[in-house]
């Protein structure tokens, strides 16, 4: 076996990592294979045995090793947190801050705000959390922003395991992190932040940017994710059923689902950059009907498409 | 080597070798394949781990016009192989005193 022969069946193999960590260990073991030299690279290739059973060792491992770090992870410093009334629903608007959900024993919510900055009204009513900054903040966007607070202002909600209806993120500078809970419908916008969804399952989920990297992994939907951003990667992961949309102007597309591939009609298309599906490169854009629900549709302009479904489900 | 190598011990020895000097990914395997016989395989979850622990780090650095990511010790890595260091003494003390019965009385030794 040659090198990329073993690189494209463990990229395969390990479409149930998240991209990150994917990315990781393909880059790991293309760099041990390229240091080894021409002279050691089959010697090395056959000591590392069949790329499937090195992908489970190492999907194994990081399965372990997420499941202890989440024992551990504690929510913030819970001292300056308010207790909260229990709620199903989130709606945030804010205009300056970054938000982290975690995972917790109870409802709270940590606002860490430079001093001076009006606090956003928090309150929860309806079953929902309110998160909203008071209208004139908007204009700090470009007025009196000031350029001597360097630290960002951070908001932390923690909530406990449970099933909750919608969350409903509206930011405009700032970035949002959701681990993974599950939430039937899941909004998120913001405009110049990346969102990082990790392990989320529900039904529907929709995330949208203009400056910045989309990153849904480890999910489970069953009625479709719709991910779009100008300037930023979209990297998806995980088990999505119903109507799958991914599009950016400026990133590439990375979407792995671990479900067979002719159970979704592909369309894909790149203006400057390279299809893959499987591991296999396709010209610009690659259409596939099988009269299905479930569908996977791709566009950017500028970078490359890589669809991964499992392993032998695709007929090219 | 009849005696497998736990997974402490590894960590330990992947420490070990970069408490010596920073290196990548190959070297640092047949480094530790020296002392053990470990599968090539194994080796990259240890690493991950490790790194994500912050006991090791990484940095890039450009050769033959791609780049190579070389691990590096962290002071966190450094305290932990102080302690591996510390156990393996109190470990290989006993596993002696039980295998080869000890010609001295080793329970009584400092």
């Amino acid at each position: 076996m040659r090198r990329r022969e073993f690189l494209t069946r463990l990229e395969a193999a390990l479409v149930t990592l998240p991209y990150e960590e994917r990315q990781a260990a393909l880059r790991y073991y293309e760099e041990y294979l390229l240091d080894a030299g021409e002279e050691n690279e089959a010697e090395a290739i056959a000591e590392l045995g069949a790329p499937e059973a090195l992908a489970d060792k190492i999907v194994r491992e990081s399965r372990a090793y997420a499941k202890e770090s989440a024992k551990e992870q504690t929510a913030p410093d819970q001292s300056g947190a308010e207790k909260l009334n229990s709620f199903s629903n989130i709606e945030l608007d804010l205009a300056n801050a970054s938000v982290t959900l975690f995972k917790g024993e109870a409802y709270s919510i940590a606002l860490d705000f430079p001093e001076g900055y009006p606090l956003p009204e928090v309150g929860v009513r309806d079953n929902t959390l309110y998160v909203k900054e008071k209208k004139f903040a908007h204009f700090s966007f470009f007025g009196f922003r000031s350029f001597v607070f360097v630290k960002k202002s951070e908001v932390a909600i923690t909530l406990p395991d449970a099933q909750y209806e919608r969350f409903s993120f509206d930011m405009v500078n700032g970035s949002l992190k959701v681990p993974a809970l599950r939430v039937r419908e899941l909004k998120a916008e913001s405009v110049n932040g990346g969102i990082t969804v990790d392990g989320v399952s529900g039904e529907r989920l929709s995330l949208n940017s203009v400056n910045g990297k989309l990153s849904a992994s480890d999910i489970a939907m069953t009625d479709g994710c719709k991910c779009s951003t100008v300037n930023g990667g979209i990297g998806l992961s995980g088990s999505i059923r119903g109507k799958v949309h991914a599009d950016a102007v400026n990133g590439g597309i990375h979407i792995a689902i671990p479900l067979s591939g002719k159970d979704y009609n592909l369309r894909l298309s790149t203006v400057s950059g390279s299809v893959r599906v499987n591991g296999q490169k396709m010209s610009k854009s690659f259409n596939v009907q099988n009269n299905s629900a479930n569908s996977v549709h791709a566009d950017t302009v500028n970078g490359g498409i890589q669809v991964e479904f499992e392993s032998g489900t695709i007929v090219i | 080597m009849l005696f497998q190598l736990g997974s402490a011990l590894l960590d330990a020895c992947v420490l070990s070798v970069l408490d010596k000097e920073d290196t990548y990914g190959y070297v640092l395997t047949q480094s530790v394949k020296e002392v053990v016989d470990i599968s090539e395989s194994t080796l990259y979850p240890v690493l991950r781990r490790l790194q994500k622990d912050g006991l090791l780090t990484t940095y890039d650095q450009p050769i033959s016009g791609r780049l190579r990511r070389y691990y590096a010790i962290t002071d966190g890595g450094r305290k932990a192989l102080e302690e591996y260091r510390l156990s393996w003494a109190e470990y290989k003390q006993k596993v002696e005193h039980l295998l080869i019965g000890g010609g001295s009385d080793a329970k009584n030794e400092g």
